[in-house]
């Protein structure tokens, strides 16, 4: 049953097909080298906390929303952390704003994850709720960690051995996250 | 306004690839059953899809089509498959209902042991694997002897095995 849970979690984050969270993540990441490590895993820690609470909040029925108006605030959120990333130099004096803004952001994608859980779950299999959450949240948490690898040694990779300007490589990604994002709202409107 | 949130709701498909089933090894009554969650949006796509039906069937509400319980039988005993010791077990339909929320089918089938004697069965489940290739169908089991399993069926893996 855990081991079940934890590959939903694990897969649901890095579906090609529904790429939503993946793309926050990678949005996330980029402005990011790994010397700068730290303040990298303070940010994730926020949005994992943030989401880690409304996906526990929905799937026990303490907290409700509409899933339509959840499935547009995610893509919302990649769509600002973008804009964000290509406007500012991620100085230093904004941070706070950042690590806030991921929690807020954490708590919306939390709600897209609890509509993916709470359908997967069996009926008559409420007394293993608690297990299955940590599981599912363990798993999304792995796949979080992966995204944010590969992120940290592409950056590595362009940045020290293609010798490629952040800058650039910053508004590259950036981009191609936005055309991406656009791409999921319009699919929205089918 | 409530029709305004109608039109808004209509806008949006679900994004969830995923049917959950219960299969039971019941031994008093010699047969695997399953029940098997759905959603009716991608039933009504995949079978048309697979059988070239044209209408809408409708299934489970009032409008659907004679033809609507047939349709459904055939797609999943073409693609829900059970084998106790290499022999596939043959297919029975039981019957349907709605999901509380309407979305989707719980769909009852069952598989006859016939006096079968094993332990071990192999399930196939690749339902609606040919419409989307994220799609994910979990089944949790349950042996006569209450051991359970869950497992966990995929474009890649649609075929696993179940020992009690």
């Amino acid at each position: 049953m855990f081991n079940l849970y934890l590959q939903l979690g694990f897969e649901h984050l890095l579906d090609l097909a529904a790429y939503d969270h993946l793309l926050f993540v990678i949005a996330l990441t980029v402005v990011y080298q790994l010397s700068e490590w730290k303040k990298l895993l303070v940010l994730v820690t926020a949005f994992t906390i943030g989401h880690s609470i409304t996906l526990a909040l929905a799937v026990l029925d303490i907290i409700q929303f509409p899933k339509e108006v959840i499935e547009w605030l995610i893509p919302v959120t990649i769509l600002l952390t973008a804009i964000y990333n290509l406007i500012t130099n991620n100085n230093i004096s904004k941070l706070n704003v950042k690590y806030i803004a991921a929690l807020f952001f954490g708590l919306i994608h939390g709600m897209g994850f609890s509509s993916f859980l709470k359908s997967a779950l069996m009926p008559g299999e409420e007394h293993l709720l608690v297990w299955q959450l940590l599981a599912f949240n363990l798993g999304i948490e792995v796949g979080q960690l992966l995204i944010v690898g590969v992120v940290l040694l592409a950056n590595f990779i362009v940045l020290n051995i293609f010798k490629l300007k952040k800058r650039n490589w910053i508004i590259l990604v950036n981009t191609v996250v936005m055309i991406l994002c656009i791409w999921i709202m319009s699919g929205l409107l089918e | 306004m409530i029709i305004f949130l109608q039109i808004f709701s209509l806008l949006f498909a679900h994004d969830i690839h995923l049917t959950k089933a219960q299969v039971e090894v019941n031994a008093a009554e010699q047969s695997v059953q399953v029940s098997m969650h759905i959603f009716l949006d991608d039933l009504e796509k995949v079978i048309q899809q697979e059988t070239g039906f044209t209408e809408t069937m409708h299934l489970g509400t009032e409008k659907e089509v004679p033809e609507g319980d047939s349709l459904l039988a055939v797609y999943l005993a073409n693609h829900f498959l059970v084998a106790a010791n290499e022999q596939p077990l043959s297919f029975s339909f039981v019957g349907k209902e709605n999901s509380e929320d309407l979305l989707a089918l719980w769909c009852y089938f069952e598989f006859p042991l016939s006096g079968i004697p094993t332990k071990n069965l192999t399930l196939t489940n690749n339902v609606l694997m040919e419409l989307y290739g994220d799609q994910q169908n979990i089944i949790t089991l349950q042996g006569p002897n209450k051991k359970r399993d869950y497992l966990l069926f995929q474009v890649d893996k649609a075929t696993a095995s179940f020992s009690y």
